[in-house]
């Protein structure tokens, strides 16, 4: 369990910025939810939980997408996964990267906040976000496209505040390997497709922090593409550790990148609602293959 | 710091350390039904309501619950009544340790549901995050569907129940493998 000095509960994310600026081992809290994983003392803990940072609001002048969707650092998964402005702009893409984390009240207690600027390589939130082509906004560091944010070294010194999503419309799949249905991914594969913008593809639980596969795509990408993005999403580098080892991830990451484009790319979607095994269920009812 | 909630409709002010999670609290508070089941923060077991919303309370620091307002099982003794009663005449308590974060987290899904039927797929989504060590999940799904309205299916075990107005079937004698006529 993390212990705590002091407890800090600020009024603005400006005055967050100067406590982490005045201390280095100070710490924003997002939801708390590894609080009791933790280890050693937080001298100042700061919390934003006055900042109005829990909500997703429409953006109609952003200067990078124009229409976008702002998701507040506070807002919980669960709200990300419920919201239905967010289900519009990401074609459901989030409620489906999120609905296996733990379960529901886990869901309620993480926040968007503390999946982002924590860079967790097994985070699903964060390899949804970085397909989407999402932006984080800092105090200090200032807007950053999320593969920016991944990519910086070191402990971030910065306030997130905010997580800017494009307001679509996208054609989006997300597929995640877990060995029990609750637990961290063993790998992940997120597929986006925005008319005009091509395809963002990302790979995550690597199990390092996720990173976009570069491979060129078409709008419905012939099997020869489908091969090609497989091999370039094998070339990222992989590890292996207490959940699978490197040679499994490197496969079947680029098993799952595959899947999630031609998921994308399908006319059908399953309803995000039911359990995937349903949905596979039903799948195989339809190709009348026997349960 | 000094932290007032509303617990269980009750306002309660007390003095805590800033690291002290909300379970710790509650159960200083003598809410005993909210249990500690894991050190990883994913057993269920500690699910109390936060606003209404259903949390895990040892990922919750007792701080940030400072003016809110905190249900456990003991404020919902009513309310849970039926629902214990489904779980008891399902076989779905064995030792009991996990029912109060379950019976929690399926009164939440039963507000959110407003009404509403849930199918087979929902319900286990919703409870993904209820860990139970003993019964296999089978006889909590039979307690749950039944408690929520849902048709029970022909693998669903009918049983009998004190709540409905019909009696149940006569008791059936054991039969052995011997009489039965099947060998070993």
């Amino acid at each position: 369990m993390l212990s705590m000095g002091k407890y800090v509960r600020v009024g603005s994310v400006e005055e967050a910025y100067e406590l982490v600026r005045q201390n280095r081992r100070a710490c924003v809290l997002g939801g708390g939810a590894w609080l009791r994983l933790g280890t050693g003392t937080i001298p100042v803990a700061i919390d934003l939980a006055d900042c109005a940072l829990d909500t997703v609001e429409p953006i109609d002048d952003d200067p990078v997408f124009g229409r976008a969707l702002g998701i507040g650092a506070y807002v919980t998964l669960r709200q990300l996964e419920r919201s239905a402005e967010l289900a519009a702009a990401t074609d459901g893409l989030l409620a489906r990267a999120v609905r296996d984390i733990v379960g529901v009240q886990f869901r309620n207690v993480a926040t968007v906040g503390g999946s982002v600027a924590g860079r967790f390589g097994f985070s699903d939130v964060c390899c949804a976000l970085l397909a989407l082509g999402a932006h984080a906004e800092l105090v200090g560091a200032g807007r950053l496209p999320m593969e920016d944010l991944l990519a910086r070294q070191g402990r971030l010194r910065d306030v997130l505040t905010r997580v800017i999503v494009p307001a679509g419309p996208v054609r989006a799949s997300y597929q995640a390997v877990r060995n029990q249905s609750t637990d961290f991914p063993v790998a992940s594969a997120c597929a986006v497709y925005a008319q005009g913008g091509g395809w963002r593809v990302a790979v995550g639980a690597r199990p390092g922090r996720a990173r976009l596969v570069a491979t060129p795509l078409s709008a419905e990408p012939a099997p020869a593409e489908l091969e090609a993005l497989a091999d370039a999403a094998r070339t990222l580098p992989f590890s292996g550790n207490m959940w699978a080892s490197e040679r499994y991830r490197r496969h079947v990451a680029g098993v799952l990148a595959c899947r999630a484009v031609e998921d994308a790319a399908g006319p059908v979607r399953t309803d995000a609602l039911e359990s995937s095994a349903e949905a596979r269920a039903a799948a195989r009812a339809e190709r009348g293959e026997a349960q | 710091m000094n932290v007032t909630m509303k617990l269980n409709g009750v306002a309660v002010t007390d003095d805590v350390a800033p690291d002290t999670t909300l379970y710790a609290f509650l159960r200083d508070h003598n809410c005993k039904s909210v249990k500690c089941g894991c050190e990883t923060t994913n057993c269920g077991l500690c699910t109390v309501w936060l606003d209404g919303a259903p949390v895990l309370s040892c990922a919750v620091l007792a701080v940030r619950a400072d003016g809110r307002s905190v249900t456990t099982l003991e404020g919902l003794q009513a309310e849970s009544a039926r629902l214990a009663q489904c779980l008891a005449e399902q076989g779905a308590e064995q030792c009991g340790f996990c029912s109060p974060g379950l019976i929690m987290n399926v009164l939440a899904f039963e507000r959110e549901l407003a009404g509403r039927v849930p199918t087979d797929g929902e319900i286990r989504h919703y409870l993904a995050g209820n860990l139970c060590r003993c019964t296999g999940y089978m006889s909590q799904m039979r307690a749950v569907k039944r408690y929520l309205g849902c048709a029970l299916g022909p693998d669903d075990w009918q049983g009998t129940s004190v709540m409905a107005d019909v009696a149940g079937p006569a008791p059936v004698a054991p039969v052995s493998a011997a009489a039965s006529g099947e060998v070993a």
